[in-house]
Formats: structure tokens, C-alpha cells, sequence
């Protein structure tokens, strides 16, 4: 322990809080950059508005092309940050704290991009609140059989709650920031601090809130993707319809969203010089998640084929073989390398401790599961049960600008994130330091 | 007439703390500023366990509540088959319940910590006196009975 | 008071006397009623083997609550050698499984069934031998064996699973019945852990137990999220298959719902493996009292052996599995496994 505590919590705030200061022309490059990739975006969206989705590449039978594909991958990014911030805390390991604030921003970032593209992805967008369960005129409700409405209570419920959860592990942090800075900003500030003083009162309540809350978060970290992966499941769909699907789901949901993490975190620690708190042995801890996923989704490839080839069903088996050598081979084999192949080498100790080793192969890994949603949608509607009906799919310049564009928007918020709040949990950090 | 000891260490306020409630001020008397949540305070001034866990139970059980019913309400409202499913199809209810259930226990815990820890309060937004970083003990020594 | 404890090669002498007697057993055994050491025996793999997976996963994330268990938890492992011998004389009654009538194909055979699971079986036994030693002298490389031996685990029990069970009702597939049994096989090592620290607990009764208590309180934690996380798993497998309502695959769920006894089976089932222990470990207070916290596990143990029950006495018999040898031969196994861990002072006594 060390001895004055308190000169050591005043360094780390001001290291932590000096990312906050004025930006720099890079920063303001990158901002511009993602700015434009937004720009594009609502340029796209707004043509697609006008012009209707035959601007798209989706026919009929592929009636899900990237769009869909988009939102698997933008909801499977959300994930992590919950698994850091609530999955972690439960399991009380230590190297979270680095990254749960970042994680958690990207989770609300990730899941308003991921929401967008049903909406998207709608004939008549406006009509969008026909999902939400409301009396109408004629007094109908929701089919609460659909999975499309189960996405619905799922998608939202996982915002608003990842909302709270990240609101309420800034709040300590609010308090902080209003000491350091003036004027209007000290306003601003110190209202949505709720006026926390770190009082006995408020730390015994809020410890247990906090608790509570990770352990709503957990399961509802569970249910998010696996409702997602039973909009494929509940289907008869040879290739979407098995069992393993919702766990499967999940653990890649949370192998991308880690590998995600790293790729925003390592730039970000450079960039801020963050070094001191962002240790490499806590990266070594994320790398650990990263193999650990990896290896189950891996394990679900094997025996989703295994199965496939056990069972005497010719459709199931027929979707397997295409995949593996039809028209979107390519995709296949990359997604099989980059889930499954690349990220073995984490097995050796020294590359788990390279960073940038990490930030490459996180790149691949994202690359991997955008191609393991568009495996898997894709492939399987080009050739369900009837030869007569296959057909294949290929994505409009539209639907490439808008994918395209949806990482304009991610990287934007996040840019405007890292100067609006506190990157790291100073309390949290603070706490552990003893 | 009330005093302030601040230490810039946990230890000296621990023994400092340990040391006034033995020689006879209450918990009541006592009110602490510390950067973090110092999990030893609870057990020298013996704090009660938090009522949080009320709030996340009845949150949560609402729920569960809130979603079969509606789920069951609305069907019986419209009865009409889709899909050769029963119209109390409880698997696919059970995910509109379990939703709802994390989402109302999320809520309502988090408006019970509001309510319990009196936030937002407007005497800590507008106030100007900052401990820092320091762990400090304020005694009240007014008798407020 | 000095208590009952076997050396390995008397350990090992007594799995050889079980083995002998349950083999002589069988013989008595008409083909009609074949099932029960097959049931026995996918009870105590998942017992035996979610053990050491349970300290292997606490190793490998650097959990520091299972430390006081790890000796009691260890010392099961050479029971897999016994599994192993007894899957042996369940391949003798291998005309259980309806595929060996049809067509066997190049999975579904008899030579190459048993040979995989008993070269796993074995395997799995090396690499727990191999983790165990490695992990009671704190060698450095202890977690390259833990991670080899999950691996062992998962495989074992994805066969156990695919092929000792799902195989009975060929075709019918789940994809997530490997998952299933391995997550079912770690939730009852968790159960298993809490009579652990009841005796951890009773021990050490006049000292400072405050170290027992928070491995009390950890397990019986993860006892709690593992009741859900279990529900998670049916729960999935259960939608999809009802969602989608194909003929050939709801036909296993119909047979299992629509005919007593099973049908009030499957209800207890759920009963014992979700509703009961998720309610009352609920409370706060119950996750710290040892007794209660057996009898969950009790029932935990109760619910998963009526589960495979449910998974087996629908093919393998004609009218039910013979229950007094299903007794016996439970109870054998569960002498032995006691005989183990009495022993583990001595079994796991490393030469330095």
C-alpha cells in the first residue's frame, strides 16, 4: 500500500482527465474522417428513402443480405462490454477495470448502429413502430410469438439497461471531472453527478446497485444474442435450424466484441498515454477471453458439420458442403481462418503479450465474424430445400456504402466519447490500487 | 459544532475511525467522505445491510408479472391462431417475461438507490467545499434530539 | 480418530473387485432390460469428470475460492480408469442402440463407438493425471495441462452425449447436447462441492473458518448462476425444437411428455434442476448454511440422474429399466467414489 493514497488518486486523475483537454489535429482528422463515413451513410440511407430497396442487392430467395448481416455483427459488438463490465465484475477479475469504460461506451454505441439496420432495412422505414407492442385502430396487437418482436423487448431492454449501467459507473467519475474543470462545463457536470459526494451513505448503496445491476446485466447479456440467433433458428431453414445456436451466438457475440475492444483500446492507450494504468498484463487478460471464445466457437463449427454428417438429413448436410465449397466459399474459408485458425496462436504466452499482435489479429477477428453472419445468412437462403428456387446474392453499392458508412457512425460517437467522459473507471482503479 | 479529520491514507482513517466509535461517538454522530467504497467501514460502525435488495426483488418480480400478462392479456384480446401455435404459447411469452424482468428489476433498483442514497441532491451539486481525494471523518457533535 | 483411507494400488485393487462384480452382474441381465449401467455410468462420467474440470476452469482464470476444495475435488480422478472398464461391458450390450440393426455407417459402427470413447476415456484420465500432478506441486506449466485436459472434457462429454445417448434415438440430432452435458457435468461438480465444504467446515470446526465460509459462499454463488445458466441451455434446445415443431424432431420431446411416467419426470426434472434450487438460493442467507446447501445439491444430483433416466428408459427397454440394478450398481460406484476421497491424503501424496 502506498503511503499518501491521495497524491496518487490527484496523478491519476489528472493523467486520466488530461485526455479530455482540448483536442489535437489528429484527433480532429480522425473525427473528420468518421464524420465523412457518416455523411455517406445518410447519404446512402436517404437515397435508398427515396428511391426504395430495389437499390439493394436482396432478392427473393436472399431476403436478408448485408443489412441483417450488419446488425448480427453491430449487436454481437455490444456484447463484450457487457461481459467486461458485468461478467467480469461477478467473476472479480482484476484486469476489467482497464477497459469496462471504454467497453461499455462501445456497448451503447454499438447497439444504436445495430439498431438502425432493421430499420434499415424496412421497404416502408416509417412504419417502424408497427414492431412495438401499442394499441393500434383496430385494436391488434403484436404477435408475441415472433421472433422479430422477442428482438424487439430483447434489442431495447439491452439498451436501456446497458444505459443505466454505464450512467451509473460514471457517476462517481462525474463527481470527478466537475473538480477539474470551469465554468459551464462545471455545471454541466455537477448536475448529471446527481451531486454525488462519496459519502458512506451513497458508497454502501451504490455498491450493492452496482452488484445488482451486473448481475440483471448477465443473463440479459445471455438472452441479447441468443434471441438474435433464434430469428435464424425458430426458422426450418436447413443451416439456421439447431439447437446449439443460442450459446453459439453468444460466444461469438462476445469473441468479437472482445477482439473489438482491442482495437479501439490499444490506439486509444498510445494515443492518450494511458500506459500506466492500461498495463499489458491486463491486455494478456482480454487476449485470454478472446482465445477462450474463439475455441467455443470453433468447437460449434466442428460439431455443427459433425451433426450435419451423423444425422442422415440430406438438406442439412448439402447447406454444410456449400458453404464449404459453393458460391460464397471465399467467405467461408475466411471466417474459418480468422475465428478459428489465427487466434490459436494465443496459445503462445509472447503474443498474447504483443500488442500489436493483438490489434492485427483483432482486426482479422472482426473481419472473421462479419463473415460468419454473412455465412450463415446468405448461404442458407441462397439454397433451402427446392433447386428450382436457389438463387444468389451479391451487395449493391448502396448496401456496401451503408455498411461502410455504419463504421463512420460507430467511430464517430466514440471519438466524441473519449473527450465528453472519463476513458478509465478512476474509482474502480482507485480501489484496486491499495 | 461539528469536526473534521481528513487523512490521505485508508489505514490512518481506519484506525482514526476504529478508535472514535471505541471511545464512544455513534455511528449516528459520524459521516465519512472517501474516494472509493471502503468495504471495512460497514463493519466498524456496523452498518445495516442495504435495502437495495428489496427493490431489485420487487423490480424483478414485476417483472416476470407484467410479462406473462401482457403477453396473455393482449392474445385473449384478439384470439387468433398464427403459425399452428397454442394462443398461451408459453416458451415464446417466457422471453417477453424475462425481458421485462431484467429491464424492471434494472429500473427499479436503480430508482431505489436514488432513493435511498437521497440523490440527485441539490446541496452536493451546488456545493463548494471539495474533500479531493482525502478520506474524511465529519463528527457532529450537535445533540439533535 | 483415524479414518478409513486405501492407498492408489488398493483404490485400484477395489475398482478392479466393482468392475468384477458389476460384470458378473450383467450377466444376469436380459437384453430386454440392458440400460442400467449405461445410465449408471453417464451419471458418474459427468460426476467424475465435471470434478476436475471444475478446479481446471478455476485454475485457468486464476480463482482463488476453489483452493481448499482442489485435494477433495482431485482425488475422484482415478475413478475414470473404472468408468472406462465399465464402458467396456456396456459395449458388450451394444444391440441397445437401434442403429445396429440398420446400417451402421463410418461413424456409427461397434468397433470404432467403443474404441473412441475408451481411448477419451483414458486419455482424459492421463491428461487429469498429468493436471493433478502438475497442479498439487505448483509447477509452472500447470495451466497447459489444465487447458489440455478441459479439452479432454469436452470431448469426452460432447461423446458421451452424441454418442452414448443422443445415438439411442438415431437419427434424432441436437446440436447442443454436447454443450448441454458438459455444463450439466460442471453444474454437479459444483453440487459436489458444497458437501466438500460442509466437511471442510465440520473439520476445522473450532478454528477461524472464515476462509471456509467464503468458498462456501463462492460455490453455492456459482451453484446459483449455474441453475440458470442450465435453463438457459434447455431452454434452448427446447424452443427450437418446439418453434420449429418438425415431426422428427419433436418426436423425442412427444415420447417423453405424453406418457407416464415420464411425463411426471420430466415436470420433477425441471423442478430439481431449475425451479428449486434457482428459488430458494435466491436468498442470501441460505448460500452460507452447509446443510441446505447439500440438500440443493441433493436435489441437483437427483434431478440430472432422473434427466438421463429420461434420456435412456424410453429406447433401451421395453418396459423400464430394471431399477434394482440400477440400484447396485449406483450404489457401488458411489462407495468407491467415497473410497476416494477418504483416500485422498494418501492417493495424492507427491513425492517431493
Amino acid at each position: 500500500m502506498q503511503m499518501n493514497q491521495t497524491n496518487y488518486f490527484n496523478e491519476l486523475e489528472r493523467d486520466v482527465l488530461s485526455a479530455m483537454k482540448k483536442p489535437n489535429m489528429s484527433y480532429w482528422a480522425a473525427l473528420g474522417f468518421s464524420a465523412s463515413l457518416l455523411l455517406m451513410w445518410a447519404l446512402c440511407w436517404g437515397y435508398q428513402i427515396k428511391e426504395g430497396l430495389y437499390v439493394t442487392g436482396i432478392n427473393n430467395p436472399v431476403g436478408w443480405g448485408i443489412y441483417l448481416t450488419n446488425f448480427v455483427f453491430w449487436v454481437g459488438i455490444a456484447h463484450s462490454g457487457t461481459l467486461i463490465s458485468a461478467v467480469l465484475y461477478l467473476f472479480r477479475a482484476k484486469f476489467r477495470n482497464s477497459f469496462n469504460r471504454t467497453a461499455e461506451a462501445m456497448t451503447i454505441i454499438a447497439i444504436m448502429v445495430a439498431g438502425l439496420f432493421p430499420i434499415i432495412h424496412l421497404g416502408r422505414m416509417w412504419k417502424f413502430y408497427w414492431l412495438l407492442p401499442y394499441p393500434n385502430q383496430r385494436l391488434l396487437w403484436v404477435n408475441f410469438r415472433s421472433p422479430l418482436v422477442w428482438d424487439v423487448f430483447a434489442v431495447s431492454t439491452y439498451f436501456i439497461v446497458s444505459l443505466v449501467f454505464f450512467y451509473v459507473g460514471l457517476v462517481p467519475d462525474l463527481a470527478i471531472v466537475k473538480r477539474h474543470v470551469k465554468g459551464i462545463r462545471q455545471r454541466v457536470y455537477s448536475i448529471l453527478s446527481l451531486g454525488w459526494t462519496g459519502s458512506l451513505r451513497q458508497w454502501v448503496h451504490y455498491n450493492k446497485l452496482y452488484m445488482f445491476l451486473a448481475a440483471f446485466a448477465t443473463p440479459l447479456v445471455i438472452s441479447v444474442h441468443s434471441v438474435v440467433s433464434w430469428d435464424f433458428a425458430m426458422s426450418i431453414t436447413p443451416g439456421w435450424h439447431t439447437t446449439i445456436f443460442a450459446p453459439y451466438f453468444v460466444a461469438g457475440a462476445i469473441f468479437s466484441g472482445t477482439a473489438m475492444v482491442l482495437t479501439l483500446v490499444i490506439p486509444m492507450r498510445k494515443i492518450l498515454s494511458l500506459e500506466k494504468y492500461i498495463t499489458v498484463d491486463k491486455f494478456e487478460g482480454i487476449a485470454k477471453v478472446l482465445l477462450f471464445t474463439s475455441l467455443i466457437v470453433t468447437y460449434a463449427y466442428i460439431v455443427e458439420f459433425g451433426i450435419a454428417s451423423y444425422s442422415d438429413n440430406i438438406y442439412e448436410l448439402s447447406i454444410f458442403k456449400y458453404r464449404m465449397v459453393g458460391d460464397y466459399r471465399v467467405i467461408y474459408w475466411i471466417m474459418i481462418c480468422c475465428n478459428s485458425l489465427i487466434p490459436m496462436t494465443l496459445f503462445v504466452k509472447k503474443l498474447r503479450r504483443n500488442l500489436v499482435y493483438l490489434f492485427i489479429l483483432s482486426i482479422f477477428v472482426n473481419i472473421g465474424m462479419w463473415s460468419e453472419r454473412f455465412n450463415i445468412i446468405i448461404s442458407s437462403l441462397s439454397h433451402e430445400y427446392m433447386p428450382y428456387a436457389w438463387g444468389l446474392y451479391r451487395p449493391s453499392f448502396i448496401e456496401i456504402g451503408i455498411f461502410v458508412g455504419s463504421f463512420g457512425m460507430f467511430f464517430t460517437f466514440f471519438l466524441i466519447f473519449l473527450k465528453l467522459l472519463p476513458v478509465l473507471a478512476m474509482s474502480e482503479i482507485k480501489e484496486e490500487a491499495e | 459544532m461539528s469536526q473534521t479529520f481528513a487523512f490521505e491514507n485508508k489505514q490512518d482513517f481506519l484506525d482514526k475511525l476504529t478508535q472514535l466509535v471505541k471511545s464512544g461517538v455513534s455511528a449516528k454522530q459520524i459521516s465519512l467522505n472517501t474516494p472509493y467504497h471502503v468495504h471495512e467501514v460497514e463493519h466498524i460502525l456496523r452498518i445495516k445491510p442495504s435495502a437495495m435488495r428489496f427493490f431489485a426483488a420487487i423490480g424483478a418480480l414485476s417483472g416476470t408479472v407484467a410479462g406473462y400478462a401482457f403477453t396473455i392479456f393482449t392474445v385473449f384480446h384478439w384470439p387468433i391462431i398464427t403459425s399452428g401455435k397454442p394462443l398461451i404459447s408459453v416458451p415464446p411469452y417466457t422471453i417477453i417475461a424475462f425481458a421485462l424482468t431484467i429491464l424492471f428489476g434494472a429500473l427499479i433498483s436503480f430508482s431505489g438507490f436514488l432513493i435511498l442514497s437521497r440523490l440527485p441532491s441539490m446541496k452536493g451539486i451546488t456545493a463548494t467545499e471539495e474533500h479531493e481525494n482525502r478520506f474524511v471523518i465529519v463528527i457532529d457533535n450537535e445533540d439533535k434530539s | 480418530m483415524k479414518t478409513f483411507s486405501l492407498n492408489y494400488i488398493m483404490l485400484i485393487a477395489a475398482m478392479i473387485i466393482v468392475a468384477a462384480v458389476i460384470f458378473g452382474l450383467e450377466q444376469f441381465v436380459t437384453p430386454e432390460q440392458h440400460g442400467s449401467l449405461l445410465l449408471t455410468l453417464v451419471f458418474w462420467v459427468a460426476l467424475v469428470q465435471g470434478c476436475i474440470a471444475l478446479v481446471a476452469a478455476a485454475e485457468l482464470s486464476n480463482a482463488k475460492w476453489i483452493l481448499p476444495l482442489k485435494k477433495y475435488l482431485f482425488s475422484v480422478y482415478p475413478l475414470m480408469l473404472l468408468i472406462t472398464a465399465l464402458f467396456v461391458i456396456v459395449g458388450a450390450q451394444i444391440d441397445m442402440y437401434p442403429w445396429m440393426n440398420g446400417h451402421q455407417d463410418a461413424w456409427l459402427n461397434q468397433p470404432f463407438f467403443i474404441i473412441r470413447s475408451v481411448v477419451m476415456l483414458l486419455l482424459s484420465f492421463v491428461f487429469a493425471h498429468l493436471f493433478v500432478r502438475a497442479s498439487l506441486r505448483e509447477q509452472k506449466n500447470k495451466n497447459r495441462f489444465a487447458a489440455l485436459y478441459v479439452l479432454m472434457f469436452v470431448i469426452t462429454q460432447s461423446l458421451v452425449a452424441f454418442d452414448w445417448v443422443m445415438s439411442l434415438e438415431h437419427p434424432w440430432i441436437s446440436t447442443l447436447f454436447g454443450g448441454y452435458f458438459f455444463i450439466e457435468a460442471t453444474y454437479m461438480a459444483i453440487g459436489v462441492s458444497t458437501f466438500f465444504c460442509y466437511f471442510l467446515l465440520r473439520s476445522e470446526g473450532g478454528k477461524d473458518n472464515s476462509a471456509y465460509q467464503k468458498t462456501l459462499r463462492d460455490t453455492s454463488t456459482l451453484l446459483f448462476g449455474f441453475s440458470l445458466f442450465w435453463a438457459g441451455m434447455f431452454f434452448a434446445q427446447y424452443l427450437t425444437i418446439w418453434y420449429g415443431n418438425l415431426p422428427e424432431e419433436v418426436i423425442y420431446i412427444y415420447e417423453r411428455v405424453s406418457t407416464q411416467p415420464f411425463k411426471s419426470i420430466s415436470a420433477v426434472v425441471l423442478l430439481c434442476l431449475f425451479f428449486f434450487p434457482f428459488t430458494v438460493l435466491l436468498s442470501r442467507k441460505v448460500k452460507l448454511i452447509a446443510p441446505i446447501m447439500m440438500f440443493i445439491s441433493l436435489v441437483i444430483m437427483a434431478g440430472v440422474m432422473l434427466e438421463r433416466y429420461l434420456f435412456i428408459a424410453p429406447v433401451t427397454s421395453t418396459v423400464t429399466i430394471e431399477f434394482g440394478m440400477v440400484g447396485i450398481e449406483f450404489a457401488l460406484l458411489l462407495v468407491m467414489f467415497v473410497f476416494a476421497v477418504m483416500s485422498r491424503e494418501r492417493t495424492l501424496k507427491q513425492p517431493s
